[in-house]
């Protein structure tokens, strides 16, 4: 009798239809996704989820393992193909996370200004269509918000990220500079008078060459602060791999810990290290930031990261010289381990600008930028993307250019690519301003950590 | 008010057993190792496969025993590059069981990290797990164990069994997560057949009420299966239905899956099992997998199997959806397995 009596309330139960599915589920996603960090230092997460509930594009920025997972989740996924019809080109290196703010300029060796992906932590073995979805949520995200983009403009957006994307892949081309953006030239203006005046060296580093710190954090986490014991140890061990790694001949002069940059990541250790060339005396400014897995792909896919590269420093060292032209874009970029802890190194200079959303949105707001710079500044997101995959390579030994266009040509070629970018994009921006309103709901329904706080220990007692 | 009332059944009863007897000690070790060719080719190369490396022990005086089963997990593996010594194999505890069954009568009452009732159920009924898990745990809609405790019951000369359980709901690999907790109950009749009764027929129906993560996502299922044992060949039928899966409340799939195979000394044994799975609300999502081969007996203990599978995805079920790439894939292989006992 019992039996039956819970099996009716099991029915029962099962049958009533769920309270907020795609918030329950994620609540347990952007948990999970953090629980590396909440074990060690809460507070970090705590910070983190603030950022990604104060702007939308920082939510987008903060779930990249929740919108691979979304992909292929039974019911209510957006998502939908036409391409990935070969094996092959689900196995092409992937940027990983191709947002406008990971996009940036970097000065060569040789003197001249060239764009790469500064940021390519998630970049693995994977189905090339995912960059483009990934970038046309960012695209479609940042255009709303600070591009005066509507539903047409989201449209076009889609269709002239496509159009970079295969016309690049076809002339195997960048954009040439002549050609730029009005965008694009500005940033790299930017970029030359920053650098030149080093205005980033300035302001971080004192007159008697030690690095500026503060003695305690800002209210919402950011901030500069010094050493503690434990950190430069940590330190110490970091730059004698580092320099080992990478074969430069520098001494470390200065070294802090920095708190509150970057979204995703924030909660990595962080570290700003002033040293100098003893070949040439020069001093610079290396960002250290520890690197963790890339993203899972959709489950069923394999994770294939772990058997293609040794461990986390080589993947995004790799990545890195293959995707860069020219591949020491970042002469100082190297990787360093501390035990099984990888952390990256990149220089820090003014030279370096992406293409940042509040800097986008004061040249729209100001009208220095027109509906057709707009465009262009489209078709060069999805040139940018083309130009990676190009530089990058297949698991099958085959030429990913060729891979790909292959691909794209078996799935119905650009116009189809145009009309799935551009549906991609309406659909992606509709849900993610509904999971952003979700992910403020969580927030002030369960607390700073989404109730996370019963988690925050890792390795004690059997519970 | 059932945990109170089990827990004065255990005390009571406890009164009753006077005979302690001598400590039993029941061991089983169980290997397989299989090459596979798959195909299409995905990825790297995973030909080689520890497919199952499993210890488990009981230890057993009058009505009180401990279980303990120890399982191979690769860490780190192909998820990450955070592992255990580099990614070495390292073993996980799957089931850790205090166990209390009295003598006079057909009852047992277990915590701890319990069997689940459908896993338990349905490994009852399949015997070729090193080559695929049974239906519900190849899914991955179940787990194959839980922190909880679970007490059965057998009448009528044990042929009428009943069993629940209550478990944390997070399953074999997370703690708790909520202030809920799974509740599931199996009911199960085994019909001796045949002249000396070796033959046998086994009607089970299963029901949990579950929530999992942070936010009591809904995690229901119900199902049953049906096996007979008949003349050294073991049929079995199952189906289960799911509202909720792995925090995802909105999924409702279900699956329905046969088997046959032999089961008994033959040195020849074939096996086939056929599964079938799709979510009513997910379009084109129906998926479909054969698994066939044949079980070669060795020696006692030992076995060679030779194995053939096909799998097909309709597009709202591909790891990409619409990535007809990924839509299919077929793998042929062969296994050696040893399962070994001691004081069995």
């Amino acid at each position: 009798m019992q039996f039956w009596v819970l099996v009716l309330i099991g029915v029962g139960v099962a049958c009533s239809p769920p309270a907020q599915p795609r918030k329950a589920w994620l609540h347990d996603e952007i948990v999970d996704d953090n629980r590396v960090w909440l074990t060690r230092d809460h507070a970090r997460v705590a910070e983190k989820f603030q950022e990604m509930n104060e702007e939308r594009f920082n939510y987008m920025r903060g779930t990249l393992s929740i919108w691979l997972n979304d992909l292929n989740r039974p019911s209510g996924s957006w998502f939908q193909t036409q391409f990935l019809n070969s094996l092959d080109a689900t196995e092409v290196l992937i940027v990983g996370d191709p947002h406008p703010e990971n996009l940036a300029t970097f000065r060569t060796p040789g003197g001249s200004i060239v764009f790469g992906f500064n940021d390519l932590d998630a970049s693995q073995i994977g189905p090339w269509i995912l960059d483009l979805h990934r970038s046309v949520q960012a695209m479609a995200s940042l255009s709303e918000s600070s591009l005066g983009c509507e539903e047409s403009c989201i449209t076009e957006m889609g269709e002239a990220l496509a159009e970079g994307y295969v016309t690049t892949l076809q002339t195997g081309q960048w954009v040439d500079p002549g050609n730029w953006s009005v965008l694009s030239q500005d940033l790299v203006a930017m970029a030359q008078e920053e650098g030149d005046t080093k205005s980033e060296y300035s302001r971080f580093v004192r007159g008697d060459g030690m690095l500026r710190f503060g003695t305690t954090l800002q209210d919402d986490g950011d901030g500069v602060l010094e050493l503690t014991p434990e950190e430069a140890a940590q330190v110490d061990r970091l730059f004698k791999s580092y320099k080992q790694r990478s074969g430069h001949p520098v001494i470390l002069l200065d070294a802090v810990r920095v708190f509150g940059k970057g979204v995703s990541s924030l909660p990595a250790l962080r570290y700003r290290w002033h040293v100098e060339n003893q070949d040439t005396q020069e001093r610079l400014l290396l960002n250290v930031r520890e690197v963790l897995d890339a993203p899972l792909l959709p489950n069923g896919l394999p994770a294939l990261q772990s058997g293609v590269f040794q461990d986390n420093a080589e993947r995004v060292l790799e990545a890195s010289r293959a995707v860069w032209e020219p591949s020491d874009s970042d002469p100082f970029f190297h990787t360093a381990y501390d035990g099984a802890q990888v952390f990256k190194a990149l220089t820090i200079s003014g030279y370096q600008q992406d293409f940042d959303t509040g800097w986008l949105t004061d040249r729209w707001d100001s009208g220095e930028i027109a509906e057709a710079d707009r465009r262009e500044f489209f078709f060069e997101i999805g040139a940018a993307i083309a130009y990676a995959h190009l530089r990058g390579w297949s698991l099958s030994g085959r030429d990913s250019g060729e891979v790909i266009v292959e691909d794209i040509a078996a799935g119905g070629g650009l116009t189809a690519l145009q009309r799935e970018l551009s549906e991609s994009a309406q659909a992606q921006l509709q849900l993610l301003n509904e999971d952003h309103e979700l992910f403020g709901a969580l927030l002030r329904e369960q607390g700073a950590l989404l109730g996370a706080e019963g988690l925050v220990n890792g390795v004690g007692e059997v519970q | 008010m059932k945990m109170v009332a089990l827990f004065g059944w255990v005390v009571c009863s406890s009164a009753a057993v006077a005979d302690e007897g001598e400590v039993s000690n029941h061991q089983e070790l169980e290997v397989a190792g299989q090459f596979e060719f798959i195909s299409p080719a995905v990825g790297i190369d995973r030909s080689f496969h520890l497919s199952r490396a499993i210890w488990a022990s009981t230890l057993r005086k009058g009505p009180a025993s401990a279980r303990l089963e120890l399982g191979a997990v690769r860490s780190g593996g192909n998820d990450s590059y955070i592992g255990v010594a580099g990614e070495s194999i390292v073993m996980q505890v799957r089931i850790a069981e205090a166990q209390w069954r009295p003598n006079f009568i057909h009852a047992e009452a277990a915590a701890g990290l319990v069997e689940d009732l459908w896993v338990a159920e349905a490994n009852a009924a399949w015997d070729f797990r090193s080559l695929s898990p049974s239906v519900g745990e190849y899914e991955g809609w179940m787990e194959r164990s839980d922190l909880g405790m679970r007490a059965q019951l057998g009448l009528l000369n044990n042929r009428l069994q009943g069993g629940v359980s209550m478990t944390s709901g997070e399953g074999l690999a997370n703690r708790e997560r909520n202030a809920g907790q799974n509740a599931a109950a199996i009911l199960r009749w085994v019909q001796p057949m045949g002249a000396d009764g070796d033959d046998s027929l086994r009607l089970s129906v299963y029901g949990r009420n579950g929530s999992r993560g942070l936010s009591f996502a809904r995690d229901h299922r119900v199902g049953g299966i049906l096996s007979a044992d008949v003349s050294g060949m073991n049929l079995g039928a199952g189906a289960l239905k799911a509202w909720g899966v792995d925090g995802d409340a909105e999924s409702q799939p279900m699956t329905v899956s046969i088997w046959a195979s032999g089961r008994s000394n033959w040195l020849v044994m074939p096996f086939l099992r056929l599964d079938r799975a799709v979510d009513p609300q997910v379009e084109a999502s129906v998926f479909l997998r054969a698994l066939g081969g044949v079980n070669l007996a060795i020696s006692k203990g030992v076995h060679g199997r030779f194995f053939y599978e096909e799998s097909r995805a309709q597009e709202g079920v591909q790891a990409i959806r619409g990535a007809n790439a990924l839509g299919f894939q077929r793998r042929i292989g062969v296994e050696l397995h040893s399962k070994l006992t001691f004081n069995p």
